[in-house]
Formats: C-alpha cells, sequence, structure tokens
C-alpha cells in the first residue's frame, strides 16, 4: 500500500522557504533562546534586590543594566517576558477557541442565535479594546488570570466575526454542497470542509493576537490592575520604569524593546503562516 | 410498477415503461427576492418563480437531458431533485419515497442514492483536501474499512482513466478534464442510482469535452445509473441522452426520446432552439424576440411565439402526450 502524500509536507515545505516567516521565527527563536538562557545562566534572580548597584547602566556584568531596587533588568525581562507571554497565550486560546465556535456556528446556521451574538458583538467593538479590558480587570479582580480573561474576551468578538464571516462564505461554496449530498452531518462539515479552510486567517490573527495580547497584559499591569509586584512582567517592569526614566532610561526602554521585539517577530511569523497556508498562493510562490 | 407514482392520474405526462426511478409531479419552486426600499418604491414582486408546474420522470438506467437557456430554470429543477431546494409546490418522489419535504436528516439516507457533477470541478472539491481523501470521504461517511476504502479508491480512479499518483494531489495541481474525472470517480463512489450533471463538461475544452462525455457514456452502461444531464448545448443532449426535457423560464414545454425529438420538434420554442444547432434552411426564428414576463397570465412563450393564437393569451397550455413518451405543451404545436 503506497501511502499518499501527506497533506503537511508542501505546507511546511512553503512555511519555511518563505522570507518573511523565517525572519519571523528567527525574531522569536531568538528571543525564546534569550529567554531560556537567561533563565539558566544568569547568576542573578529576578527578586534578589541588591541596594548597592541601584540604576546602574547597561554594562557587560548588567547588559540591560538595574533598576531602582538593583534587580538585574534582563533577568526581569526574561522571567517577566515568560509570564507575559503564557498570559497572551492563555487568553488567546481560550478566545480564539470561543470565538471561532461561537463564529462558525452562527455563521453555519445563521437566525436567531447568529442576530443575537453578532449584536452582543457589535456591542463589545462599541468600547475602545483598552477600555473594555479595564472594565473586565475591575469586574474580575486583579491578577494574572484576570488578565487572561480579560484578553479572552476581548478577542471572542474578533474570532467570532472573523470567522462567523468566513464561514458563511465558505458555506455557499460547492465542496461544502458536495459534503453535504455525500451525508456528512454539520459538525463534520465545519470540522473538516470549512475548518481548514478559514484556518490561515484565524491563525493570522492569532499570532497577531499574541502580540496585541503582550501590549494589553503590559497596559494592564502598567496602571496596576494586572500581575502584582513583586512578579515581574513586563508592563509591571515598563511602570516601574516610567518612575526614574530620567534617572535611569534604559530600564523603560530595553524593556519596552524587548517587546517590540517580541511581537515584530509575532507578526512576522502570522504573515508568513498566512502565505504558507494558502494553497493556491503556495503554488504561485514555488 | 404502478405503486412507483402514487398520484399517476392527476397528471398527465407520458406514461414510461421501465420502472420509475425519479418523479416530479407538478413542481413550482419560488425564491424569496431581497427586500430592499427599490423593491417596496418599484412594487416588483417578492418572489420569483425559477421553476412552475414542471413534470419530469427518469427511469432506471435512462439518461435524460435537461436542455434551456441559461436562466430557464434547469439547474433549479435538477437541485430541487437533489431537495438541496424544498418546492413550494408539487411532489418529489425518488425510488418510490415521497421526498418532498423530508428533513436534512433524513435525506442523507437519500442522497447516498444520488450525486452530482458540478460544472465546475475546480470549485466542487475542498482545495484542502488530497484527491484521496475527497475519494475516501464518502466511504468513510458510509462507515466502510480503511483497507476497503484503500482499494475502493484505487478501483475509482482506474475507472475514471486517472493514474494512481493522482491520489497524493491536490484539486488545483491537476487539470480540469483530470478534476471532471475526479468529480465523477467522486460521485460513484457508492454506486448511486442517480447521476445529476449540471453542465458537467461545458466548462471544458472541446477537445477534453468528448472524452469526458465518451467517459460518462461508458460508465453509465457499465453501472448501470441513470443520468440526468443538464446542459445548453444540443450536441451534448442529442449525443448522451435517451430522452429530452426541453425547458422554457421555468416550464417545461416539450419532452421525448432524442430521436424523434430532434427529427420532429412539436413546441415552437424546441424548433427555434433545434434550429440554432442545424441549418435545415427553414424559417431561421431568432430566440428572444420579445420580452417574457413569467407572471403573465398565457402560455410563456406567447411573446416570442410565431404560432401563437387567441387561446395563447389565457392560460398556459397543460401538457398533454401526443406520442408514446412524447409530451407537449403548446395549443397550436407545428
Amino acid at each position: 500500500m503506497t501511502a499518499p502524500r501527506k497533506p503537511g509536507s508542501g505546507m511546511w515545505y512553503t512555511f519555511r522557504s518563505n522570507r518573511v516567516a523565517q525572519a519571523g521565527s528567527a525574531i522569536l527563536l531568538f528571543a525564546l533562546v534569550a529567554i531560556v538562557l537567561v533563565r539558566l545562566f544568569s547568576p542573578y534572580d529576578p527578586n534578589d534586590k541588591d541596594y548597592m548597584s541601584i540604576l546602574l547602566g547597561p554594562s557587560l556584568e548588567h547588559p540591560f543594566g538595574t533598576d531602582s531596587f538593583g534587580q538585574d533588568v534582563l533577568t526581569r525581562v526574561a522571567y517577566g517576558a515568560q509570564v507575559s507571554l503564557l498570559i497572551s497565550v492563555a487568553g488567546l486560546v481560550l478566545g480564539g477557541l470561543v470565538g471561532t465556535v461561537i463564529g462558525m456556528a452562527s455563521g453555519f446556521w445563521g437566525g436567531v442565535f447568529d442576530t443575537v451574538t453578532m449584536r452582543f458583538t457589535e456591542l463589545l467593538y462599541s468600547f475602545p479594546t483598552y477600555v473594555l479590558a479595564l472594565c473586565l480587570m475591575l469586574l474580575l479582580g486583579y491578577g494574572s488570570r484576570s488578565v487572561s480573561l480579560a484578553i479572552a474576551l476581548v478577542y471572542v468578538p474578533n474570532f467570532a466575526r472573523l470567522a462567523r464571516s468566513m464561514t458563511s462564505a465558505t458555506r455557499a461554496e460547492n465542496y461544502v454542497t458536495a459534503a453535504r449530498l455525500m451525508g456528512q452531518s454539520p459538525a463534520r462539515i465545519l470540522l473538516r470542509e470549512i475548518l481548514p479552510n478559514i484556518a490561515a486567517p484565524l491563525l493570522v490573527q492569532f499570532s497577531a493576537g499574541l502580540g496585541f495580547g503582550i501590549i494589553m497584559e503590559a497596559g494592564l499591569s502598567f496602571v496596576g490592575l494586572g500581575v502584582q509586584p513583586p512578579t515581574p512582567s513586563l508592563g509591571v517592569m515598563m511602570a516601574d520604569g516610567k518612575d526614574y526614566f530620567q534617572k535611569g532610561p534604559w530600564v523603560l526602554t530595553l524593556t519596552g524593546f524587548s517587546v517590540a521585539w517580541i511581537i515584530l517577530g509575532l507578526n512576522l511569523l502570522g504573515d508568513g503562516l498566512r502565505d504558507a497556508l494558502d494553497p493556491r498562493l503556495r503554488r504561485r510562490l514555488s | 410498477m404502478p405503486d412507483d407514482r402514487p398520484a399517476a392520474e392527476a397528471h398527465v405526462a407520458a406514461p414510461l415503461h421501465a420502472p420509475l426511478l425519479v418523479d416530479v409531479q407538478n413542481v413550482t419552486v419560488r425564491f424569496r427576492r431581497k427586500r430592499t426600499f427599490a423593491t417596496l418604491l418599484s412594487n416588483t414582486p417578492t418572489s420569483f418563480r425559477a421553476v412552475a408546474e414542471a413534470d419530469l420522470a427518469i427511469a432506471r438506467q435512462e439518461v435524460v437531458a435537461l436542455v434551456g437557456e441559461s436562466g430557464s430554470g434547469k439547474t433549479t429543477l435538477g437541485r430541487t431533485i437533489l431537495r438541496l431546494y424544498e418546492p413550494n409546490e408539487g411532489v418529489v418522489v425518488f425510488e418510490g419515497q415521497d421526498i418532498t419535504h423530508l428533513r436534512e436528516r433524513q435525506l442523507r439516507a437519500v442522497w447516498r442514492r444520488m450525486a452530482l457533477v458540478f460544472q465546475d470541478p475546480l470549485s466542487s472539491l475542498n482545495p484542502r483536501h488530497t484527491i484521496h481523501t475527497a475519494l475516501a470521504t464518502p466511504l468513510r461517511i458510509a462507515g466502510r474499512a480503511a483497507s476497503d476504502v484503500e482499494d475502493r479508491v484505487k478501483a475509482a480512479l482506474q475507472r475514471v482513466g486517472l493514474p494512481l499518483d493522482a491520489r497524493g494531489r491536490y484539486p488545483h495541481e491537476l487539470s480540469g478534464g483530470q478534476l471532471q474525472r475526479v468529480a465523477l470517480a467522486r460521485a460513484l463512489m457508492l454506486s448511486p442510482a442517480l447521476v445529476i450533471a449540471d453542465e458537467a463538461v461545458s466548462k471544458l475544452d472541446v477537445s477534453v469535452r468528448s472524452q469526458i462525455l465518451n467517459l460518462f457514456k461508458d460508465l453509465q452502461a457499465d453501472l448501470n445509473i441513470s443520468f440526468l444531464f443538464i446542459t445548453h448545448d444540443l450536441h451534448v443532449a442529442r449525443y448522451i441522452s435517451d430522452r429530452v426535457a426541453v425547458m422554457f423560464f421555468g416550464r417545461i414545454v416539450e419532452t421525448g426520446p432524442v430521436r424523434s425529438l430532434f427529427r420532429a420538434p412539436r413546441h415552437p420554442y424546441t424548433r427555434a432552439l433545434l434550429a440554432t444547432i442545424d441549418d435545415r434552411g427553414e424559417d431561421t426564428p431568432q430566440l428572444r424576440r420579445g420580452v417574457v414576463d413569467p407572471d403573465a397570465p398565457g402560455c410563456i412563450y406567447q411573446a416570442q411565439c410565431p404560432r401563437r393564437i387567441a387561446r395563447c393569451a389565457e392560460a398556459h397550455p397543460p401538457t398533454t402526450t401526443v406520442e408514446r413518451d412524447h409530451t407537449l405543451a403548446c395549443y397550436n404545436p407545428g
């Protein structure tokens, strides 16, 4: 029995030969490796306070300098980035799943459910994202779990609307009619016929959302609603850094640069993913 | 088999001699128009009648061609037989079962016995599934064992003349002719009783068209399936079918065995249509001379008809049997 060619191989190949994706993966990989290396080999603890070395500028000893407690900024960035990334991933996974399920259901069946959910997402949309997240934090209480939930709730309408419009467009495709005529159940049609065809934009949304989730975590922690000190998170650190920006500008700048670096990587990766996941585009590239 | 026609006395379509597979009786399909301010102001009707009072029977192992211009309701009628549309009036009987108002859940069992081949094969295949997946899916749905699936996919590809290495390919990697072979292979996967081919060759190159047409013909003969061939191409209809039904603006105006219909068409529209493909030197009537108002009383063809008489403005002529298997809806046939 000769096995038919696996569908994944071509996709993986284009993904790897896509320059944007390469750049994005490289940037992200660099960030992840740096986080791991710093955690493994840094001589400092993120919460080690050293009052003899307060607000030292970047040097070989402290590549990102030290903050107002004499803590090593690079070490704290590595720990903080991990906290921020986990919060963001958790929020996006939850929001993406819930939003996609709701969106696909309303796009496929339409009707009252569709009307109700879409009006609800419009309601959520009418708030500026950050204001909505702030309100949710006040309802949910402080802490990293609440930040994840807030990110998820902010992203449910995004995923729902995206999934809905693509599902209702895909539903009219002939191959979906063909699938119905084969006797496939709605659940199977949604999962096997429609989802693979709408997955690419959802994945792009996911990776772009990860970056935005980090920003949102940073923003919420910056105003003191998110992750609570002394736990290092990128937002906590930037909030800290702004207080003594004039004395030690490296704390805020280098932490902010790390955030920008990770987000750049995520966005480039998202674009690369989009290209690689579209088989029609794939042919054009090869 | 009289059991196959529960309402046989209710209408006057031709009595067919083989057992019926499909029996469409007096079917009307309306589509709702989108309501906008423009339609409210201009007082246009809120629905559009795509098929009107259509009778069509397909016997087992019969090939019926449904011909007509684009917009005549051929596709709608085909999809109503598949019950992708629910008719507003009339009855659709398939294999002796009234399927007119079945729900999708109940239709799934019926759909295993039917298949549809689309005009554009590329759009009918999921771009993210390999050919193997496309062909294996109907079998998996039907609950066939995995080892069985492998063999059947191979057999199906061989049957339609495709190499086995096509299995790993994606639809966009194949040509139009190859794709239509795949679509046909998939349609035949569960050995259906009826295959509806909706303009299945009209998008193909002329050179490929005859190959695919021959493939349809060979497979029909081998597998004893009924075909409903929806086409605007009269050459295709003449080549492939046993019987032809002619549609004009939602109404079936004439049906008959392919030979007698092409030799001696009776309905003025059929005559006009056939005159477009051969040069018999008769008066060459132009198609679509006047404007057709599908909601106006009287015969649907009266605005264009050269043989119009007074009665034509009163009501659409009833379908009558003029010869064996030959039906006609005309007061003043030629």
